[in-house]
């Protein structure tokens, strides 16, 4: 067999390969040879899929290629009947379409376009036919989403083109991931995502809790590729796609995915209530709404395309069916279908060249000046009325019997059939005879003959028609018999004929064929009363509904989203805050508040009035208008912590504190110079959110206040704060155990803090724009009291000595480098307010030269450990060293480390210092200030 | 090498290179090619880190000063930390190498290099830390890195933006640092696996409820951190106003930090209050992806769409912890992974559409696909690996996450996620159509040439993306395994065999 030696998978291999050299090719050739070219692939496929045909009906050929075995997508590649079908179609159709592109493309930039998503396209469809994982299924079928919407744009200038591409992908690809869904879904229920397993297991599917919500998601992904009824408007939309696409993509093959994913999957799924249920009210439902409107249509494509809608819920519907009868039905509709929709769509998009118009009404008379393509069009108009001995007239037949021997609802069906059948002939007459035979005034003219590529490929296709309708058991008896047995699972043997002598659907198709007739001939009446009656609904079309809806979607979404921070930083932080406080009443919720008082200590005064001035002053500080006296009450704030820490044993922590507020207050007396004395109040603020905030406010120190007295289980756990004291001083040679663990035990901590340092050093002077103190500016005056120049003097060395006092003796005492450098930068500071000459070069020092000795030194002092094989950061100790004043130190790296620390805090601080001095000079100049 | 090293080094050498580079700031090619130099070497250094973790299947663990945890602070690598540190560094490398395009010499006098590069190490910390108190200090000097990062790249209007970046972070960390208190109050100890441990042993769940206090807070940061709902309004205003390389780094990686964080704190050692808190990142992450989307769909700004993009993914990943399952956990680590690399890729090429089109605006561009065709096609696949579109890499990420989800019968979860899906695509295909199909709405527009290394960057990430996709079970495999190692006991899911 053929697939043996060539693989399927090689094939679509070869079309993607096509649709990526496409751009290449087609600068490179055209006319003749590239006629041949493009034509080349869709040939040999085609012949490839012809050639496979087996001998015996209803065989498949299976195999395995291994992709993603884990996941149950390995790539299981079947030639069923159904899937040869379908692959006839999209090859043969394709090669049709190859040629009548060559020559209706004439840029070459365009053509390429075309030809390289037309060849992704083919690949992508073909993977679709051959592959029997549902997962690798839905890859390709994703493929032709995607596909689909880059040709749809092919007019891509166009608003109405791009919208239309939009529609379709939002519709289908909203589909598409339903069809994920049900995939998922039935591959739990199921066990497998292959379609021969599945089938073997649809008893227990059928009867699994899942099977409604696995049969609606992939009906749903079936229903809006097949544009079923209400998804079905992106179709006519997608007319505005050049006729090439139109008649390969939106009525050939594409849209008949959604019906062949159904048929294939009617051994997995069918056979239930729902779906006999869902698919004939929507197929019925897309079959009569299709034919209805096609017949008042104008437009070429348009009326092909409703016609195409009117087909798919004919298809849809016969699956619902489930007759062997139906089956056979379904393969040779989707067959015809093909053939002579492909060929009108060309004969359109040709008619359209020729004239510039699609209007059937401006059209007739154009069989003297274009006799092939008058032929390929009545060829194919005949097919789709149905008339003998054309292919048409079979499917039809076909159809009007099932409808016939169809119980209790064959008779409605066969009510929307005859409609459907008479709109079929409308639009025949419309499109396939009018133009060329029809006369009328005001006609367009043709301005430029179709070259013979236009009319070659429609020709051929109509010419198949007859020929099919001729020998339909010679041709196509073997495929339409597999294709029966893959969807009944049963063998019968399949006949197919053009004449059954005079029988019910003969009578019902004469019937619909007069039918047909007279609403062509009433056809202007008819028009205007569809005019009339499409002005009575307005603008709800299908179309319209769903732009206008999406539209207003996105506005409630623009609105949804912009009006959270509409609020500013106050709004964000109080959506913050809140949730806050509802986590934290939820977590004291579920943890009960019984356990609270396990860690309340006796009340002490000494601290009892720390806190007390500590909340007076933090409210003060909300409270206040004047800019400097909010400063200094939260200053005020701050130095009560301080006397909270020491309060409670905390030395280090109180110095450090105060040292840090001192600091802060020159910052902010820096910040605002220049600002207004007085806040203005929030113009904004209401009372009710005021109350709000500080109620919210209060709230989150209460709850943060009941955390930590419940979060305290000294019962249960020791801490390792008690494992680290007990190591300082014998591992660590310090009795400060702060400073032990900042140098030490937690060295990487303090490191990656010190980078933090100096990062918001670096940061802020690139933010406030960096630059070298100036003469002038506010802080650059000298300063006229005498007090505090004669004071500074002395305090400045002295503050410089004892900040070295403190780094050195910081290991065992309270100190280090972090307050070590912070009393020098203040020191620095003092000098510079002062600005007596002849200050200390110490003082001189460079911040950014500080800050990147300082950091290198901390980094580096961590090597030694590292290249001592024991770890980054690990300390080694020297020899002790007696300095005096200070006492024994200890000499090693964790000094060092220490003396990294000094140096990058005190570059901070002054280099924020600079910053800020700086930017306030360049403002006081703006302001003229300071001249 | 010893574990000591392949640790530290990831931290430290980006560290130390950004203080090299504090150094010749006024000669912009130094700063240039020290930044590409020093992400690579970060990017060598992850590779040998991986190398030893996946390939040798080792979990390191360095005691830092010699100090065994819990006393001192631990680093650890197991698969999750390598794998992130690795795909941070080829965002990291590719936005160095990007930026060396786009950043002027004043900025680099500013000392760009030193802030990317601290931020890298603050990265690389976070995903390397095997301690509470030590992420609490590489978010810390992640924070200031971005700040200092987004105040260089501002225009003009960015001033309040930043503010309000820099402001709901530092709330953030005080949240951060109160919940660490709590933590330490009530069990002693900042050390992740010590508190794993002593959790396990002392047996009932119910006996921890004092733990819930702690651990909201610790939740809020994160949550702030990953820009989850409805923490994450300060993220799509700021992330739009900095460079390009900048926001592609942002963008592919802090927020991951935050979901990195919750993944290990929350899915490893408060695994136990998954019972309990499960529903609750449920419908976080639903909200986030959610609102995310309707953001994204809504905006006709590049960057903006992105940044919102960005939330809504962060929903999903976020999802896969609330599912928590070992598949659910693998499969939000894989999307994790995924979307780092289509993020970042994303923002470059917003980057490149901007400077070809002359604005971010959508409304103000158009036209690209005649003059630019290579740069659709480079457009294109991320946007379709977002939008999960098979067999990229977006796909498999979506499939994996809804599997799991169906596999726990979180139904509503699963379809939300799906329904995301479909405006995911919708956003993507609105920046395709408005940006390279529509006609450009000005008269005269003379399109601009793309730099060559900008344009390698990103058909780099996206042959990563397509690598990801093609490798995806293999990438799955590693993600259920490190999902196994995060969870801490035997994966629920029958895990692949190597191939």
């Amino acid at each position: 067999m053929i697939h043996d030696s060539i693989h399927p998978a090689c094939l679509i291999g070869a079309a993607f390969l096509m649709g990526i050299l496409a751009p290449l090719i087609s600068r490179a050739v055209s006319g003749w040879v590239g006629a041949v070219v493009w034509g080349a692939f869709p040939a040999i496929a085609f012949g490839y899929f012809l050639a496979g045909i087996p001998a015996e009906p209803g065989s498949v050929w299976r195999d395995t290629l291994p992709w993603l075995s884990s996941f149950g997508m390995d790539w299981d590649v079947w030639l069923s009947p159904l899937g040869r079908i379908l692959a006839l179609m999209v090859t043969g159709l394709g090669l049709a379409i190859a040629l009548y592109g060559g020559g209706y493309f004439k840029d070459r930039g365009e053509r390429g376009r075309f030809f390289a998503f037309f060849f992704v396209f083919m690949g992508a469809m073909l993977g679709l036919a051959v592959t029997e994982n549902l997962l690798v299924l839905f890859v390709f079928w994703e493929l032709t989403s995607v596909a689909s919407f880059l040709l749809i744009a092919h007019h891509h200038g166009l608003d109405e083109s791009r919208l239309s591409a939009r529609d379709a992908l939002m519709v289908t690809g909203t589909g598409g991931l339903a069809l994920l869904a049900g995939i998922l879904l039935l591959g739990e229920a199921g066990g497998s995502f292959q379609i021969g397993e599945l089938a073997e297991m649809s008893a227990s599917i059928g009867a699994h809790p899942l099977y409604p919500a696995i049969f609606c998601c992939i009906f749903a992904g079936a229903m809006t590729k097949s544009a079923q009824v209400p998804s079905h408007f992106w179709l006519p939309g997608a007319m505005t796609a050049p006729a090439p696409v139109s008649a390969y993509l939106h009525s050939a093959t594409m849209v008949k995915a959604g019906v062949f994913l159904l048929a294939i999957l009617h051994p997995v799924l069918g056979g239930t209530a729902e779906w006999r249920f869902t698919l004939l009210v929507f197929g019925a439902a897309t079959m009569t709404w299709g034919a209805l409107v096609a017949m008042a249509q104008t437009d070429l494509k348009r009326l092909l395309a409703f016609t195409t809608l009117s087909t798919l819920g004919t298809l849809t519907m016969l699956l619902g069916l489930e007759q062997t009868l139906a089956a056979k039905a379904v393969a040779v509709l989707l067959l015809v279908h093909a053939l002579y929709k492909g060929a009108l769509f060309l004969v359109a998009g040709a008619l359209e060249k020729a004239t510039g118009t699609r209007d059937v009404r401006r059209l007739g008379g154009l069989m003297r000046t274009m006799p092939g393509l008058g032929a390929a069009a009545v060829l194919a108009a005949a097919s789709m009325s149905g008339l003998p001995p054309f292919i048409g007239f079979i499917a039809k037949e076909l159809v009007f019997a099932l409808k016939w021997e169809t119980p209790v609802v064959g008779w409605l069906l066969l009510a929307c059939g005859v409609v459907a059948g008479a709109a079929n002939i409308v639009v025949a007459l419309k499109v396939g005879v009018t133009p060329f035979l029809g006369g009328g005034e005001d006609l367009a003219r043709v301005e430029k003959l179709p070259g013979w590529r236009l009319w070659l490929g429609p020709s051929v296709l109509g010419a198949m028609s007859l020929l099919l309708g001729l020998f339909p058991d010679r041709l196509l008896g073997g495929l339409v018999s597999g294709a029966v047995s893959q969807f009944r699972a049963e063998e019968p043997t399949i006949k197919l004929a053009l004449w059954h002598g005079i029988n019910p659907p003969l009578l019902i198709s004469v019937f619909t064929f007069m039918a047909g007739l007279g609403v062509y001939l009433a056809r202007r009446r008819i028009r205007s009363t569809g005019r009339h009656l499409s002005e009575r609904v307005g603008g709800w079309t299908a179309q319209q509904v769903f732009r206008a809806a999406f539209q207003r979607f996105l506005n409630f979404a623009g609105l949804l989203t912009t009006s959270a921070r509409n609020g500013g930083l106050g709004g964000i932080v109080t959506i913050m805050l809140t949730v806050a406080a509802a986590g934290m009443v939820w977590a004291l919720w579920r943890s009960g508040i019984e356990g609270l008082s396990k860690g309340v200590s006796p009340i002490r005064l000494d601290a009892l009035v720390a806190v007390g001035v500590t909340a007076v002053a933090a409210w003060g500080a909300t409270v206040a208008r004047d800019r400097m006296m909010a400063i200094l009450s939260l200053g005020c704030a701050g130095f009560g912590l301080a006397a909270i820490f020491a309060v409670f044993g905390a030395p280090d922590l109180a110095i450090t504190q105060i040292v840090v507020e001192t600091l802060t207050l020159a910052f902010f007396a820096l910040a605002i110079y220049g600002l207004p004395a007085m806040m203005g109040r929030n113009a904004a603020a209401c009372l009710p959110g005021m109350v709000g905030k500080n109620i919210l406010a209060v709230g989150i120190g209460v709850l943060f206040c009941l955390l930590t007295l419940q979060a305290q289980r000294p019962d249960l756990v020791e801490p390792v704060g008690r494992e680290i004291g007990r190591l300082s001083l014998p591992e660590g040679h310090g009795r400060n155990v702060v400073n032990v663990i900042l140098v030490d035990f937690r060295a990487l901590d303090t490191l990656g803090e010190v980078a933090v340092l100096a990062i918001a050093a670096l940061g802020v002077s690139a933010l406030l724009g960096s630059g070298r103190l100036r003469k002038e500016g506010p802080g650059q005056r000298p300063v006229r009291s005498a007090v505090l120049i004669a004071s500074a003097r002395y305090t400045a060395p002295a503050m410089v000595v004892f900040s070295f006092f403190l780094l050195l003796r910081g290991h065992n005492e309270p100190g280090g480098g972090f307050i070590g450098g912070l009393v020098f930068a203040s020191a620095a500071m003092l000098g510079h307010l002062a600005r007596f000459d002849g200050r200390p070069s110490l003082l001189r020092l460079k911040p950014a030269a500080a800050i990147l000795c300082g950091l290198a030194l901390s980094a580096v002092s961590g090597l030694p450990g590292l290249t001592m094989g024991s770890g980054y950061l690990k300390a080694v100790w020297g020899p002790e060293l007696f300095v005096p004043l200070v006492g024994a130190v200890k000499i090693g790296t964790p000094l060092l480390f220490d003396i990294g620390v000094y140096l990058v805090v005190a570059g901070t601080v002054l280099m924020l210092f600079e910053a800020m001095v700086c930017a306030g000079s360049h403002r006081g100049r703006k302001e003229g200030l300071w001249t | 090498m010893t574990a000591e090293l392949l640790l530290s080094m990831p931290v430290v050498l980006p560290l130390a290179s950004g203080l090299v580079l504090l150094m010749g700031r006024d000669c912009p090619v130094w700063q240039r090619f020290g930044l590409v130099v020093a992400t690579a070497l970060h990017a060598v250094a992850a590779l040998a880190l991986t190398q030893r973790v996946i390939g040798d299947g080792e979990v390191l663990e360095m005691a830092l000063g010699g100090w065994k945890a819990p006393v001192g602070i631990a680093f650890r690598a197991d698969i999750l930390s390598a794998m992130m540190v690795l795909v941070s560094s080829m965002v990291a490398l590719a936005g160095a190498v990007y930026a060396t395009a786009e950043i002027g010499r004043t900025v680099w006098r500013r000392r760009y290099a030193f802030f990317y590069l601290l931020l890298l190490a603050g990265i690389s910390g976070a995903f390397l830390t095997g301690d509470l108190f030590n992420l609490f200090v590489w978010f810390e000097t992640m924070l200031m890195a971005s700040f200092a990062l987004m105040a260089l790249g501002r225009r003009r209007r960015t001033r309040s933006e930043t503010i309000v970046y820099i402001a709901v972070n530092a709330l953030s960390s005080f949240f951060f640092l109160a919940g660490l208190g709590l933590f330490y109050g009530a069990l002693g100890s900042l050390n992740l696996t010590h508190i794993a441990d002593q959790l396990a042993m002392t047996g009932e769940p119910a006996d921890w409820t004092e733990l819930y206090g702690g651990a909201v807070l610790l939740l809020l940061a994160f949550g702030t951190k990953a820009g989850a709902f409805p923490l994450f309004f300060w993220l799509p205003d700021s992330y739009p106003q900095t460079g390009i390389a900048t926001s592609a780094v942002f963008g592919g990686l802090l927020t991951k930090v935050g979901v990195y964080s919750l993944y290990r704190v929350f899915g490893g050692t408060l695994g136990f209050l998954s019972a309990d808190w499960g529903p609750l990142f449920l419908g976080v992450g639903a909200a986030t992806m959610i609102v995310g989307v309707l953001g994204a769909a809504s905006r006709a700004h590049l960057r903006e769409i992105l940044s919102w993009h960005i939330i809504s993914q962060i929903g999903y990943l976020i999802l896969g912890l609330g599912i928590f399952t070992a598949g659910s956990i693998g499969a939000g680590i894989f999307y994790t992974v995924h979307h780092i690399v289509v993020k970042a890729n994303l923002f470059f090429a917003s980057g490149l559409i901007a400077r070809a089109g002359g604005s971010e605006k959508l409304a103000a561009i158009g036209g690209l696909l005649r003059t630019h065709p290579i740069l659709a096609f480079l457009f294109a696949i991320p946007a379709l690996s977002l939008a999960g579109i098979p067999p990229l890499s977006g796909f498999f990420a979506k499939w994996l996450l809804v599997r799991e989800a169906f596999r726990a019968e979180e139904w509503i979860w699963a379809g939300s996620a799906l329904a995301v899906g479909a405006l995911t695509l919708f956003s993507m295909a609105k920046i395709w159509s408005e940006a390279f199909w529509k006609d450009s709405p000005r008269r005269f527009f003379k399109s601009r040439a793309l730099p060559l290394v900008q344009v390698a960057t990103v058909f780099t990430l996206g042959l990563a993306t397509v690598t990801i996709g093609l490798a995806s079970e293999y990438l799955f495999h590693l993600s259920t395994l490190a999902a196994g190692q995060v969870v801490g006991r035997d994966p629920t899911v029958n895990l692949p065999t190597t191939p």
